[in-house]
């Protein structure tokens, strides 16, 4: 015998929403810090959502349209800054393209980058945090007209910046991204100033319909980790990496055939990440040392020798204060 | 005479010069590039003694209205309102103000020749000797490391592209929320 009645699961629906809607704000009251950033991470994972975003740098405002959609188990991404030059990041899965005008700054890379890309498969543990951060819930607040709770890490050591995760109470979605240096002047801050959560298909034509760029930067990640170790062409290793970051993808890429390649790297704790890359240096470049700052990521260059005496150029990247990435870079060395 | 400006220079960072001295080793910087190397030396050790970031200071037009701020007293402290310098209430203004201009006249103006806005990319070339002293010290945030020069096009086209490689990179892993907006926000240099 079977019921046909669409309304007792019409109702019955309504009634396991209450109950799980009110199941969640209360165990969502008596979440540790390591149980909201857990959540964060699944909240991630599994919930669609768009809004607008806000983007300081340390230096710049920067206005970002965000659609994060969750599409057969792979988190889709599209990112759309409102001012500024006009670009659109896509992410699918691992796939990572970039689509740009044609006299965008950015399009001059298309032939050098095309084949980047880290492999990756690093699962973030949120307990480890606990090892090189004090963390503790901060307190609560309101972001993009919802009620949400701050997560803040504290560095144990100071060679990495102060975290406040403002993480939505009902879906642990993060919607402020609020980094501060020791002195507690912003490094960089991004949050939602509005907020949405979308059905799963209400927006996937948004993907699949694009339009025509001028350049796509296609980013591709590799989908199986290489592990550094077992390549017998890499001959070099770090000294130093902060407490609790881990190799988290590297990548070999090769420019040209007959020429050396590139390698890199990527470090995480979890929270900021810091890439390193080996490449063969030009002459021009022997015994300099170079400096970048973009907002709030630091690139540094220098060259080392390679034990054949070849110069290579050592450069790192993160969001870390500067003497962390030098001493990052000065760690590289090449085994004897 | 190349050795009295580079004495004169030497007295300047040691706070022991007279204001017209300091003026002539400022015009003459104009069109020295021998003295702007060893004003670039001097200054990156007297920023890295202070803990100084230069990396967000903007750069005066030029040497000479450097040179015309001078005040009759010395007592220089502000300029382009660096409210670092301000905070740190420092006592000797002069020497404050020859790093930063030292500094910023190299480095961010010969990047963006005929713009005075700061960059969002500083590029810079960092002392040896600097760089050394800064990696016998404790871990200080956004400490300075060295002097802002001109960097090679094909650096800073390199750097771009680590940056957008680190970002695509930190995105697809999942385990830096913030390069959620970075990877589409980087740029060589800000607008007019």
């Amino acid at each position: 015998m079977k019921f046909r009645s669409h309304q007792p699961h019409y109702i019955s629906a309504i009634v396991v929403y209450c109950v799980l809607f009110c199941f969640s704000n209360s165990f969502a009251q008596d979440r540790s810090p390591i149980e909201w950033l857990r959540a964060m991470g699944v909240a991630q994972q599994e919930l669609n959502y768009k809004g607008t975003l806000s983007y300081f740098n340390g230096d710049e405002l920067t206005t970002l349209d965000y659609l994060h959609m969750v599409v057969n188990g792979e988190v889709h991404q599209r990112v759309t800054p409102l001012d500024g030059p006009s670009r659109k990041l896509i992410r699918e899965g691992l796939n990572v393209s970039l689509e740009l005008d044609r006299d965008d700054e950015l399009a001059q890379m298309r032939d050098k980058i095309e084949a980047g890309g880290i492999s990756s498969t690093f699962n973030p543990r949120f307990d480890k945090l606990a090892e090189t951060y004090n963390i503790k819930v901060g307190g609560t607040g309101r972001i993009a007209d919802r009620s949400a709770v701050c997560i803040t890490l504290s560095p144990k050591e100071r060679d990495r910046y102060r975290i406040h995760l403002w993480i939505d109470k009902q879906t642990s979605i993060l919607l402020r991204w609020d980094m501060r240096d020791h002195d507690k002047r912003p490094v960089s801050i991004w949050q939602f100033t509005e907020f949405e959560l979308i059905e799963e298909d209400s927006d996937r034509h948004s993907f699949a319909n694009r339009s025509s760029p001028a350049v796509t930067l296609d980013l591709q990640s590799k989908a199986v980790k290489k592990d550094r170790d077992e390549d017998e062409d890499v001959h070099w290793h770090l000294d130093w990496v902060p407490e609790g970051f881990e190799l988290s993808g590297t990548n070999i890429q090769d420019l040209a055939p007959g020429r050396e390649s590139t390698h890199n790297v990527m470090y995480t704790d979890g929270m900021v990440a810091v890439s390193v890359f080996v490449e063969p240096a030009p002459k021009s470049h022997e015994g300099m040392e170079m400096e970048s700052v973009s907002g709030s990521t630091v690139v540094v260059s220098h060259t080392i020798q390679d034990r054949t005496g070849r110069s290579k150029l050592v450069t790192v990247v993160g969001d870390l204060p500067k003497t962390t990435i030098w001493r990052i870079a000065r760690g590289v060395s090449f085994d004897p | 005479m190349a050795q009295t400006l580079n004495e004169s220079l030497s007295a300047c960072f040691d706070g022991e010069t007279q204001r017209d001295e300091l003026r002539r080793v400022l015009d003459e910087s104009d069109s020295n590039e021998d003295l702007r190397g060893e004003w670039r030396c001097y200054s990156s050790i007297s920023a890295v003694l202070r803990g100084e970031k230069i990396s967000s200071l903007k750069s005066p037009r030029n040497w000479d209205e450097l040179a015309a701020r001078i005040p009759e007293d010395h007592n220089i402290v502000a300029l382009q309102g660096k409210r670092r310098v301000n905070r740190r209430s420092m006592v000797g203004g002069v020497t404050a103000i020859l790093a930063m201009a030292a500094t910023l006249v190299i480095g961010v103006y010969v990047l963006n020749p005929g713009n005075d806005s700061p960059t969002d990319q500083t590029l810079a070339v960092s002392d040896d000797r600097v760089l050394n002293e800064s990696a016998g010290t404790n871990v200080q945030d956004s400490a300075s490391t060295g002097t802002v020069v001109n960097l090679p096009l094909d650096i800073q086209q390199q750097h771009l592209e680590k940056l957008v490689v680190h970002d695509a990179n930190a995105l697809v892993s999942g385990t830096a929320p913030i390069s959620i907006p970075q990877v589409v926000s980087r740029k060589v240099s800000n607008p007019e």
